[in-house]
């Protein structure tokens, strides 16, 4: 059955979007994700007649925003902006929000492949096997990866919490 | 609040709290809904069909083992033209010494002429031969991929649009230069002699397919047709007009062959209202 691309867009845009976007924090590198996701459906579509799975879609719009998340140049900061005696009480109010920035600036130093099997474990909910097949390894080296990146990411938010820390 | 904006982490178990809880954070915040309206709204009109050449199934057996048949015989007899392919290398030799050197200038009466109308007469041949040749290339590149699409299906970006601009603004840089060289030597820049009009003619077709019709879009074998018909118009400058360094005066600088102009011409309109119309009914049947 022929699909077209305002089609395939209604069908699968938002949903995309909503992938990239929970990686990524920004409309625009959003849905630059969500355009080329997109342009990929359209063309399996064109080659092999059908357009792959939401659930594919959504794991690619994932693979991708990390590799956006990765070019990102480092964010300057808070420390480096903001006054000695204002830093306290915004750290305050915006801890979370800044574990999330110490969450993603981690993801974004991790190898490719860990992040990769990472948030598409936990964010996407791929099982192993899944994540084998899409990436072309073995389980094995998934749940290897996943392991690695797990005590990367929780070194890197203790190192975090225990620089905070008061003396 | 939408059901992908609250969804729980995955796996969250196998996580520490330091990770689970940033990162519960991280994957439930959702985009701003007016923001994700406005994006999808501007993907949905970039549309890729614009970039791409659509070719949706292999051809039937019979359809590509004629296609394979025809094309085998135009190479055939095209390879069989040595006749004509020695006459063209002799005739661009020949204009190649003569541009090279002015007292042997194709000019009507030999005189000399300065370093810069030399360089124009160079530049004009060149930029000649450069458009033609990257209408040929043009043209066959659009032959190989349609007969490439019978066996493999594909939706690759095309590219050859750039080598298509490059081509006709050579093509036209030798009409530039070329009526240059007849003001100094008819004292007329333009005289609407038939190789000159049919250079333009040439040019201009070019140049209304490159803009009316979405090269890019559609029917593969339609864009090789057009392409056809521009490559052999710009090659039949040389081909059929008798070659382009015969001894040059005002008497056979019309070649003879003015009705192939209007023949031609009206084989354009066909193939661009054929298109048109291609368009229209597959534009017409596809959903939206």
């Amino acid at each position: 059955m022929s699909v077209s691309w305002n089609q395939i867009v209604v069908d699968h845009g938002e949903m995309i979007f909503r992938a990239a976007y929970r990686v990524l924090h920004d409309d625009g590198d959003a849905e630059d994700v969500t355009q080329e996701v997109l342009l990929e459906a359209y063309r399996k579509h064109q080659t092999r007649g059908t357009v792959p799975e939401p659930g594919l879609l959504s794991r690619m719009a994932t693979v991708r925003a990390i590799d956006r998340l990765r070019r990102r140049k480092p964010v300057q900061s808070l420390d480096d902006v903001i006054a000695p005696d204002e830093r306290e009480s915004l750290l305050m109010l915006s801890e979370r929000q800044e574990q999330m920035s110490r969450l993603k600036q981690a993801l974004a130093t991790l190898p490719r492949r860990e992040a990769e099997c990472f948030l598409l474990r936990y964010v996407e909910g791929a099982s192993n096997r899944d994540i084998a097949k899409m990436l072309n390894t073995t389980e094995t080296a998934i749940s290897t990866a996943l392991h690695k990146a797990r005590t990367k990411l929780r070194q890197a938010m203790e190192l975090h919490t225990d620089c905070g820390r008061k003396p | 609040m939408t059901e992908n904006q609250t969804r729980p982490l995955f796996f969250a178990d196998e996580l520490d709290a330091s990770i689970r809880v940033p990162l519960n954070d991280l994957a439930s915040q959702g985009p701003d809904e007016s923001r994700l309206r406005a994006s999808l709204e501007h993907i949905r009109r970039r549309s890729p069909v614009n970039d791409t050449v659509e070719i949706r199934r292999s051809a039937p057996r019979g359809h590509r083992l004629m296609a394979s048949a025809v094309c085998l015989l135009i190479l055939l007899w095209f390879g069989a033209q040595t006749k004509a392919w020695g006459q063209v290398a002799q005739d661009l030799q020949r204009t190649a010494v003569a541009a090279s050197s002015a007292d042997q200038s194709p000019i009507n009466s030999p005189k000399e002429v300065g370093p810069v109308m030399r360089f124009v007469l160079i530049v004009h041949v060149f930029s000649l031969l450069g458009g033609i040749f990257g209408l040929m290339i043009v043209w066959m590149l659009s032959l190989w991929r349609w007969l490439l699409a019978m066996w493999r299906p594909t939706k690759a970006p095309h590219r050859t649009r750039r080598i298509h601009v490059v081509a006709l603004s050579l093509y036209g840089l030798a009409i530039v230069l070329g009526s240059c060289w007849g003001q100094v030597t008819f004292g007329k820049f333009w005289q609407w002699d038939p190789r000159e009009a049919f250079a333009l003619l040439t040019l201009g077709v070019g140049i209304v397919w490159y803009l009316s019709v979405d090269e890019d879009q559609g029917n593969a074998i339609l864009q090789v047709i057009r392409r056809t018909v521009i490559a052999s118009m710009s090659f039949g400058l040389i081909m059929l007009m008798q070659g382009l360094a015969i001894p040059y005066s005002r008497q056979n600088q019309s070649y003879g062959f003015p009705s192939i102009i209007l023949i031609l011409l009206a084989a354009n309109l066909a193939v661009v209202l054929a298109s048109r119309w291609w368009f229209a009914r597959r534009q017409d049947a596809s959903p939206t």
